[in-house]
């Protein structure tokens, strides 16, 4: 059974979980437009029921060790409600995987708004998505993803399709060395030293379209 | 005088200096040289890689240096096809030999005019692969490691002296053969459409993991899957209405786990041709038809 063939009078179908009111703050701004409830809640499985037969079709919720407890990951099952998890690196989702969570995605300085929609699609879809982040291998998952500007990803899109420094530019009206610059940005970000390399990356990280 | 060792030494200079003449050397400025090879009358062929991003390089043969203009480039199989009419021999047309485990082979280029060669062996042979960006190549070549930059894009040649492979530079210093086969399909297609075609549907994704249950739903073995997470402005994906979070789980029959599977599947179909791609939305299965398009490259 999908999360989307669950009852419609299923009050809440979606958790979201983060660890820290930073992190909540940054979930309430990514899900603003969407119908999402907020709320910090505390350890007791109690609370989270009382906020799992409220309206909205999916919570953001915070608070102390609630994140890390079993309690509340039986809490939400009873609910039938999935979790997704936000979490700041790989250490906390190794946990999160035992306890049941069927999405995660890092949270990082600069949101990554696109993966956690898809994460969230994801969930109710009755699928588990991962970030990127958390399957690649460990050395290139404790660094810090940023995301490439829109020039980065254009220049990084016009270079995969094989078109020199100069045409680029023109493509674009910048100067050749803006464009080296931004592809050595765009190196730097996905950590790699070829443009094979770097287009790849970019692809496996949804930046950049196939 | 050990007149056996003076044979073999002779027979080996007489190779190498067959095989010297059929390459170049590139410069792309600033001391950056490399090397090519001459392909027919008005085709040089190098390493993608090197080429950095130039769009004109300095040919050397051994008695002249001429501007080249690159025509086109291919990352993911690391082949750059350059128009410049060099005067100088293109490689034979006779197929090599079948390559073996150990085998000699003599990898010539130059730095600018000067001859570079190296004897050095065939690691390893295996059947077709898929390099790391996407590229088909039609056999595994590996080389013995530690390729000078110099012989990047140098051509790799049998004991007959017969051309079998480019030789570039891998990641960790490993060195790989790119099979002439595969070069030749590279320049016959820049010649017949004067650029490499990238086949494009326009679609951001983002991997997920499926569960079993959705697994066998599925009748999928494997756990891996891609969701789609963008989909470009006018583009084939937009045309064919694919929607934010489908997933994808074939393209023209072909099994779609990671965006490289995607990638490659599309390369099989031919431009402008409808693939039927079949996706996951919302718990139902759909096939949508998607009309292939070329990656705009403005």
């Amino acid at each position: 059974m999908t999360g989307l063939d669950r009852p419609h009078d299923t009050p809440v179908d979606m958790i979201i979980a983060a660890a820290g009111a930073d992190e909540r703050r940054t979930l309430v701004e990514l899900t603003k437009d969407a119908r999402f409830g907020v709320g910090a809640v505390a350890d007791a499985p109690a609370a989270l029921a009382a906020l799992l037969r409220a309206d909205p079709a999916a919570w953001v919720v915070t608070g102390g060790t609630l994140t890390r407890a079993r309690p509340f990951m039986r809490a939400a099952r009873t609910a039938g409600a999935w979790v997704v998890a936000v979490l700041s690196g790989r250490a906390e989702a190794e946990d999160r995987l035992d306890l049941g969570y069927r999405g995660l995605a890092v949270l990082r300085a600069v949101p990554p708004t696109e993966r956690f929609q898809a994460a969230t699609v994801a969930v109710r879809a009755g699928l588990s998505a991962w970030d990127p982040d958390l399957q690649f291998p460990a050395d290139a998952v404790d660094a810090i993803e940023t995301p490439l500007s829109p020039r980065e990803r254009r220049v990084l899109e016009l270079t995969g399709a094989g078109l020199s420094t100069k045409s680029v530019a023109r493509q674009l009206g910048i100067s050749p060395n803006t464009v080296k610059f931004h592809l050595q940005a765009a190196f730097e970000k996905l950590d790699v030293t070829s443009r094979a390399e770097a287009v790849m990356v970019a692809i496996r990280r949804g930046e950049l379209a196939v | 005088m050990n007149s056996a060792l003076t044979e073999w030494g002779a027979a080996r200079r007489a190779l190498a200096e067959q095989a010297v003449a059929s390459v170049v050397g590139i410069d792309r400025g600033r001391g950056v040289r490399f090397s090519g090879i001459v392909w027919d009358s008005e085709t040089v062929v190098t390493a993608a890689e090197a080429l950095h991003g130039a769009d004109s390089v300095t040919v050397h043969t051994a008695h002249d240096a001429v501007s080249a203009e690159i025509l086109a480039c291919d990352l993911s199989v690391d082949v750059a096809v350059l128009k410049v009419e060099t005067g100088a021999p293109g490689v034979s047309a006779a197929t090599p030999t079948a390559l073996f485990s150990g085998d000699d082979v003599l990898i010539a280029g130059r730095s600018r005019a000067a001859c570079a060669v190296l004897w050095t062996e065939v690691e390893e042979v295996g059947p077709a692969w898929r390099s790391r960006s996407g590229g088909e190549l039609d056999r595994l070549i590996r080389l013995s490691p530690g390729l000078p930059r110099t012989l990047e894009g140098a051509g790799t040649f049998d004991l007959e002296g017969r051309l079998c492979a480019m030789a570039v530079r891998g990641p960790r210093h490993h060195t790989l053969g790119i099979p002439r086969e595969t070069v030749a399909r590279i320049v016959a297609a820049v010649q017949q459409h004067g650029r490499v075609p990238q086949p494009y549907l326009g679609v951001r994704l983002q991997p997920v993991r499926l569960d079993a249950a959705l697994r066998q739903q599925l009748s999928r073995p494997g756990a891996d899957g891609v969701i789609v997470v963008g989909i470009e402005p006018d583009s084939p994906a937009a045309a064919a209405a694919l929607l934010f979070g489908d997933l994808i789980l074939s393209v023209a029959g072909e099994t779609i786990e990671t965006a490289v599977d995607l990638k490659v599947a599309l390369t099989h179909a031919a431009l402008g041709a409808a693939v039927t791609v079949q996706i996951q939305r919302a718990g139902t299965r759909l096939d949508t038809t998607v009309i292939v398009r070329e990656r705009p490259r403005g």
